[in-house]
């Protein structure tokens, strides 16, 4: 939602290039001036039009009556507007804060644009709205090419968007079916979905649309969502965990989507209406001064939900007296959802989605079979360690043991981390060996500490790792963390050469 | 002492959404059956609702070869229906003695915008107004006086009080008069950036407010007793008498109390031998709109008085076929005439529940009512603040007869002025860097457009060159006449750019100034002029037409003092208007202004530029014995002229006219006015002819008049009789 500074500066822009006031005359405007009067002595014709160049440039379907306008009143009458606008169509919609789009007219573009060439087998899409990236996805799907999602602001001349297309505007007529329906149709076709890499390589893994329906079925089979009237998403859609529970799971469940990215998003619900709010551990920080009576679910995801942040929602919860159910679910790209963990109630365990298959196999490695896989892929190795303390339920013991071969020896990371943790308590590090064939050491061990205000000698460093070789530790301020709340390795590194 | 024509009605036709003749009308009437639909032929995607009047059976008339603009058309169906129901054939009559009176609003705009599209190559041909009124008179051969009034929503009811002026003036026996309009999207898209529209049909006086926009064409055969008896034809109604009046409050809205109705319909009544009392129903403006109808209400109440309103009744035919805009006056008339040939009075369709300020008055709601009236009104109201107001009846009235009052040309600015006149010809000064924000502050407004800034500033030099006290000068009994080729083209540019982002995206701010009267509004707003005023629009003639309406205003005493303007812009778009008309129009914009008075308020020892004596027209000088028949026919009125000043804007005009008037007034000086200086305007070169024309005195005592003729970029003449005064 826009603030009142940035309305009010809209609106100056506006009574200047709409109305052709003169700068001059608006530089004596007082807020509070009645603009019928002194200094621009506006009339009805010009409240017309403000109200019109008003409603587009704020997208508003109404602005009501302007009667006694002055900058203030009609700031405070566009934010009302804007309030109420976004709760309407809320209840219908998928809606974000450039658009709102329903299914019917979701339908009818995507038939539309069935008579408009589309070239290519595989398409990234440049968009970055919610709604545009739902009709970009749905349109290349109903193509037959593959879409690709891609967080990362793409340069691709190749790139695409629905709002290259050249479609004919068609009155919206009721099509047949569903989108859910119209998935269906093209269940064996994938989605690309780009990560980042805590290497710092982007990679892209392709999902069948059959198994992301069959992670959202689970999903709310598992979770329920039934006193659940919308959902309001604080995740990009881009990425898989967005896409799988922002789009996804309440497309599965018939309930609207309210899209709040950046750094402002608005969790004020829609009032006697009860949310379920999708987020990562970033976005908490942003939204939880907002979370009320009237939010019942509480989706984290996408990296660890611990130490401070579930100790917040603990306390909001107890002293708000809260209902909310809060969980984290484990999950990556790679495998979908694994388990989840309900948060703010002391609990460490998660639990397996039950249609997900955890197993030692032939070679001791933690092997996971579940429908969520990436394409093409029966059982994918776990980088993750899980410790089971029941068939069902398991621990996450961070990441498996990660051996490094280093002047011709081999260490263990976390015996590296170990080091740092009894040297730098309470503060977050981070280990990575960086294979270099060209390096005579086959590679290079850094390290990376957050928040120590006095850096310690280079000589005391090397003698607390002894036999142990010593990675180039570097000191930041501040942890870089994706929208998804990860800390990846080029991040930091970009950060150490900032 | 002038033993008036009285002027009766023998035909009528129509056509729009509730028909496409008289009958189906009456069968809508009396069914109760709206015409009001949803719009089909253009695309209104984005606006809020899309409910308006199309005429019925439209696709017969919009071919892919157009010959003449939609509204050309809608008025040849409606003029033919008109001749049949007068039974009148005009190859049996002098054509030079039928006149065609056009009231139009929307220009050729739907051709525009079809042009604008691709689909043909003619629409800047058909754009100006007084296309319409020059192909549809030449479809029917007539040759008398043509003229176009462009008012807005009173542009039809204008045209048929000029009609009432020629017949009593005994300057044409046949005037076939009313409107014409064909609706665009640029229109439609106009009003519903000022949210005048109503979601569904319109209902006036009713709580739904917003109006519906219609189409079509309504045109009324006015003849002469005499004339219908010479013919031996049936004079079915009496125009008994005609009125006007400027608000001078607003550009789009009505004054609130009606105020300009009321005097609009006073003035009607001081000319019409029938009191107040007499009327026993009004066909109103009743929009539907929430400025509207309460205030034309109590506009008429005000008028007529409380005790008569309360036997009144009163109804708007719109809920039938819709807002026809320039055609609505003559379209709402016909109404009310078809119901009364059938004992009925119109009623207004889809009145559930009255608006509080309806309430007092006895409105004629959902069925028509079995009545049948002797004396009966139609009110009308424009943008710009432009009321009108007729009075007929079933019954012959005699009228009785009026002294005319001489009328003075005063001043005639911007080519009198010699300084400005001059230095514009010399390129060093300039009227086309003309400034009014610095020059007169106090009648500056935002976004008023440079033609109607001209126009502000060429009434206001006229003023100043009168010499008079303007402190005293009673600026709110003023009429005004304003004339205009094309409105403002400057506005028509910035609205089309609007339109070429889409319909939804036309403003509020211009599409007011897009009616040629918003000037004449802006005018009424600037001085306060109240009194009396039309709008004309032509291809050249445009300030000679609305002098010859002027005067015949003054003449009978609706005003003492009137301010007559012109005044064209140039663009683009003008330029390609005027190049499908084979004139290459230069830059810079235009304006003229005249101040009139009549001998009654001339101060003593005061010296007027001249006297205007008379006017005369003819449609098409190509036409062979025409000219000589009109010359002929006003023989005894010519018989003083000692000069001809003759101005035509194609050389080609000028031989056969030189010879016809060789022979017919053997006793003038030709002067064939061809300005050094090619005039850059279409309005031009007439202006720049009657000042040559006040300039250039007879000497002789006997032979004391100048006739100035002008032919237009059709080849249709206007002359007008000057009595040059101060030499």
């Amino acid at each position: 939602m826009q603030t009142n500074s940035a309305i009010r500066s809209t609106l100056i822009q506006l009574i200047e290039a709409e109305l052709e006031v003169d700068i001059e005359q608006l530089n004596l405007l007082d807020d509070d001036a009645n603009l019928l009067e002194a200094p621009l002595f506006l009339d009805s014709v010009d409240l017309m039009q403000l109200s019109a160049a008003c409603k587009k440039a704020f997208k508003l379907s109404d602005l009501g009556e302007l009667s006694t306008v002055t900058l203030n009143t009609l700031a405070e009458q566009i934010i009302t507007k804007l309030t109420q606008q976004k709760h309407a169509s809320l209840l219908d919609t998928w809606t974000d804060q450039h658009s709102a789009l329903g299914e019917q007219a979701l339908l009818t573009l995507i038939q539309a644009s069935k008579d408009t060439e589309i070239t290519g087998t595989v398409r990234v899409i440049k968009d970055s709205a919610p709604c545009d990236i739902i009709k970009s996805v749905m349109i290349l799907l109903a193509h037959n090419i593959t879409p690709v999602l891609c967080a990362t602001a793409t340069t691709s001349q190749d790139a695409f968007s629905w709002k290259d297309l050249v479609i004919t505007p068609q009155h919206e007529v009721v099509q047949p079916g569903s989108i859910t329906q119209f998935l269906q149709q093209y269940s064996d076709k994938t989605i690309g979905f780009e990560t980042s890499g805590s290497t710092g390589k982007p990679q892209i893994w392709q999902k069948s649309i059959a198994s992301l329906h069959a992670e959202a079925v689970t999903f709310a089979d598992t979770f329920g969502f039934g006193d659940v009237d919308y959902f309001c998403a604080c995740v990009d859609i881009r990425h898989m965990f967005g896409f799988i529970w922002a789009f996804m799971l309440p497309l599965q469940l018939g309930k609207p989507v309210c899209y709040e990215l950046g750094s402002t998003p608005d969790l004020q619900p829609i009032k006697n209406k009860h949310i379920a709010v999708i987020l990562t551990p970033t976005m908490f920080d942003f939204v939880a001064d907002q979370i009320s009576y009237q939010h019942h679910y509480l989706i984290s995801s996408g990296a660890p939900f611990k130490g401070e942040k579930e100790q917040k929602l603990t306390q909001l919860t107890e002293q708000k007296a809260l209902s909310i159910r809060a969980f984290e679910v484990l999950g990556s790209t790679e495998t979908g959802g694994i388990g989840y963990r309900p948060l703010a109630c002391n609990e460490t365990l998660f639990t397996k989605f039950s249609v997900v298959d955890i197993y030692q196999n032939a070679e001791q490695k933690t092997m996971l079979r579940s429908p969520f896989l990436v394409v093409d892929c029966e059982a994918f190795e776990l980088k993750d360690k899980l410790v089971f303390s029941s068939h069902q339920q398991f621990s996450h013991a961070g990441r498996a043991d990660q051996i490094f071969k280093y002047a011709g020896k081999r260490f263990s990371l976390q015996s590296i981390e170990k080091v740092l943790t009894e040297h730098f308590a309470g503060l977050r590090h981070k280990v990575f060996f960086i294979e270099d064939s060209n390096n005579n050491k086959g590679g290079e061990l850094v390290a990376f500490v957050e928040g120590l205000s006095h850096t310690p000698a280079l000589q005391d460093i090397r003698s607390w790792f002894k036999d142990l070789p010593t990675p180039q530790v570097h000191f930041l301020a501040q942890f870089p963390e994706n929208e998804l709340g990860k800390i990846t390795l080029s991040a930091l590194q970009e950060s150490v050469h900032e | 002492m002038n033993n008036k024509q009285e002027t009766f009605i023998t035909g009528y036709g129509v056509l729009c959404a509730a028909g496409e003749n008289r009958q189906a009308m009456l069968t809508c009437i009396k069914q109760n059956r709206t015409g009001i639909g949803r719009i089909h032929r253009f695309d209104t995607q984005g606006l809020a609702h899309n409910v308006g009047a199309l005429a019925v059976n439209f696709e017969a008339y919009v071919a892919d070869n157009y010959e003449m603009d939609l509204a050309s058309q809608y008025a040849i169906h409606a003029v033919e229906e008109a001749l049949t129901h007068a039974d009148l054939v005009l190859g049996e009559v002098d054509n030079t003695r039928v006149a065609f009176i056009l009231g139009n609003a929307n220009c050729g705009m739907f051709s525009l915008i079809e042009s604008i599209k691709g689909k043909h190559q003619k629409g800047f041909k058909f754009y100006p107004p007084h296309q319409i009124a020059t192909d549809v008179s030449r479809h029917f051969g007539i040759q008398g006086p043509i003229m176009t009034f462009t008012s807005a929503c009173t542009a039809s009811s204008s045209a048929i009080a000029f009609a009432k002026q020629l017949i009593e003036n005994d300057q044409a026996d046949v005037v076939i008069a009313g409107g014409a309009d064909a609706l665009s999207e640029l229109v439609y898209g106009g009003f519903q950036s000022v949210q005048s529209l109503s979601p569904e049909p319109c209902a006036p006086y009713s709580e739904k407010m917003g109006l519906s926009l219609g189409e079509g064409a309504g045109f009324l055969v006015f003849e002469s007793a005499q004339h219908i008896n010479k013919r031996g034809g049936a004079a079915r109604y009496q125009l008994l008498a005609t009125g006007s009046s400027l608000d001078a409050h607003h550009a789009t809205a009505p004054n609130p109390e009606g105020d300009g109705v009321r005097r609009a319909l006073l003035q009607t009544l001081s000319f019409a031998p029938v009191t107040a009392s007499n009327i026993e129903y009004v066909n109103s403006h009743g929009t539907g709109t929430p400025a509207n109808d309460g205030a034309e209400l109590n506009g008429i109440q005000t008028a007529i008085g409380t005790q008569a309103m309360q036997k009144t009744w009163v109804s708007s035919s719109k809920s039938y076929f819709g807002h026809t805009l320039g055609a609505a006056g003559a379209v709402e008339l016909i109404s009310t005439l078809v119901s009364q040939d059938d004992g009925l009075l119109p009623a207004t369709l889809g009145v559930d529940s009255v608006r509080p300020c309806c309430k007092e008055y006895q409105l004629v709601t959902n069925q028509p009512r079995p009545h049948v009236v002797d004396v009966f009104a139609v009110t009308n109201s424009a943008f710009g603040g432009h009321n009108t107001s007729m009075l007929l009846s079933h019954q012959e009235k005699p009228i009785p007869s009026q002294s005319l009052q001489p009328v003075y040309l005063l001043t005639a600015t911007s080519l009198c002025d010699e300084k400005v006149y001059l230095a514009r010809e010399n390129k060093t000064d300039g009227f086309s860097e003309f400034n009014l924000k610095k020059q007169f502050p106090s009648l500056f407004q935002r976004r008023t457009p440079n033609v109607t800034q001209f126009a502000l500033g060429a009434c206001q030099f006229a003023l100043q060159d009168s010499e008079l006290d303007l402190t005293q000068l009673p600026l709110a009994e003023f009429a005004a006449y304003y004339a205009n080729p094309i409105g403002s083209s400057e506005t028509l540019n910035k609205n089309l750019a609007s339109f070429c982002e889409g319909i939804a995206e036309l403003k509020s701010t211009h599409f007011p100034n897009t009616v040629v009267n918003a000037t004449l509004g802006q005018l009424a707003l600037g001085f306060g002029f109240k009194n009396s005023a039309t709008c004309v629009s032509d291809l050249g003639n445009d300030f000679l037409h609305a002098l010859w309406s002027a005067t015949l205003d003054m003449r009978e005493g609706r005003s003492r003092y009137a301010m007559v303007c012109g005044s064209q812009d140039d663009t683009a778009l003008s330029k390609q208007v005027w190049a499908a008309h084979q004139f290459n129009a230069d830059i810079g914009h235009f304006a003229s202004a005249a101040l009139l008075a009549t001998s009654a308020v001339l101060p003593a020892g005061y010296q007027p530029l001249a006297e205007i004596i008379e006017f005369i027209q003819i449609n098409d000088t190509q036409q062979p014995n025409s000219l000589d028949k009109l010359l002929k026919a006003h023989a005894r009125k010519l018989s003083r002229v000692g000069n001809i000043v003759l101005s035509a804007h194609h050389d080609s005009a000028f031989g056969a006219i030189a010879a016809s008037l060789d022979c017919h007034l053997p006793q003038a000086q030709l002067i064939k006015y061809q300005p050094q200086c090619v005039p850059r305007h279409s309005t031009e070169l007439a202006v720049q002819a009657l000042m040559h024309a006040l300039n250039t005195p007879t000497n002789n005592t006997e032979l004391d008049q100048t006739l100035l003729l002008s032919v237009n970029l059709a080849g249709s003449m206007t002359g007008c009789i000057l009595r040059t005064v101060r030499k």
